[in-house]
């Protein structure tokens, strides 16, 4: 916990200080996952924003303070699932625009050294979001926490509020999915094998 | 490819992705638009439930009335509240409807 327990419990009382505080501490992290769950740099202070405004209004639904964390990553995780959700139905393109933003920074960027290093960022950005962009939501959610964000499965489970075989099993079929999608962007087996064969 | 080597070029690709991709700065104006934000929403529901009130408040307004008019309504015309047996035994008395009025009623 980033944060005393005693502080989420005066924020949850009303006292906007408190609130204040428990914001400037987390955002940063929120905005990190958020970034990395969305995958679009220009979106992430609003979803970030959506977050800690679900967490004033809803924080005197939260039992306890212990479970303030796996709480807030579900909050998280809801706003991001909206968010990419109400994309795909505007059937906005992810990489058209994260391409355009990462140009306009590399552009700004003078030194040689730093733009190689953006660019090789922008490809490895690309790459993962084409890769995410061909799974499901819920999918691309899931993952993004366990691989990118490195949470444990118990954290996974209060997040989820569902068992570890349960997720282990989503977890499973959610990779498989991805290397499928993999396979189809990479060209997969049969390349491979062709180049075998050869 | 085999499908370790699949599975662990996918793992480094989000091992990299996750390094590309650091947590940003929040902008300094990220609290002061947050506050906005929670007020224009406490505004909007503080708009509902005073609609709610004032649909309430009109609705026991309008029942009142409502109670008001039928305790106190006009006495309705013997045409619409008489049976058909009677105004047809008035008829055969002569009696026009007027006159059935004035003899139940003496108006």
């Amino acid at each position: 916990m980033l944060v005393d327990f005693e502080l989420i419990e005066r924020a949850r009382n009303g006292d906007h200080a408190a609130f204040n505080k428990v914001v400037q501490v987390y955002r940063k992290r929120i905005l990190g996952t958020v970034a990395r769950l969305i995958g679009r740099l220009e979106d992430v202070e609003d979803v970030g924003q959506e977050v800690f405004l679900r967490l004033y209004f809803s924080l005197d639904q939260l039992r306890t303070p212990e479970v303030f964390e796996p709480w807030l990553y579900r909050l998280t995780v809801n706003a991001c699932y909206d968010h990419l959700r109400r994309q795909r139905r505007r059937g906005e393109s992810r990489m058209a625009d994260l391409t355009e933003h990462q140009v306009v920074m590399a552009d700004a960027t003078a030194g040689t050294k730093r733009q190689v290093e953006m660019e090789r960022r922008k490809r490895i950005t690309e790459e993962v979001n084409a890769l995410l962009g061909a799974v499901s939501e819920q999918d691309r959610i899931l993952l993004t926490l366990k691989e990118i964000e490195g949470l444990s499965l118990k954290e996974l489970e209060k997040v989820y509020g569902v068992n570890e075989n349960a997720l282990k099993v989503r977890l499973f079929r959610a990779r498989q999915r991805v290397l499928k999608a993999y396979d189809a962007m990479t060209g997969g087996d049969k390349k491979a094998r062709r180049s075998e064969d050869v | 490819m085999s499908d370790q080597v699949r599975h662990q070029r996918v793992t480094e690709l989000f091992a990299a992705y996750r390094d590309a991709m650091p947590d940003p700065e929040p902008s300094p104006d990220f609290m002061p638009r947050l506050w906005e934000k929670i007020e224009a929403r406490q505004n909007q529901t503080l708009g509902f439930r005073r609609m709610a009130r004032a649909l309430i408040t009109a609705a026991a307004a309008a029942s009142l009335l409502m109670a008001a008019w039928i305790v106190n309504r006009p006495t309705e015309s013997p045409f619409y509240t008489n049976s058909y047996v009677e105004l047809l035994a008035a008829s055969d008395n002569g009696l026009s409807e007027p006159a059935i009025i004035h003899a139940q009623f003496g108006r």
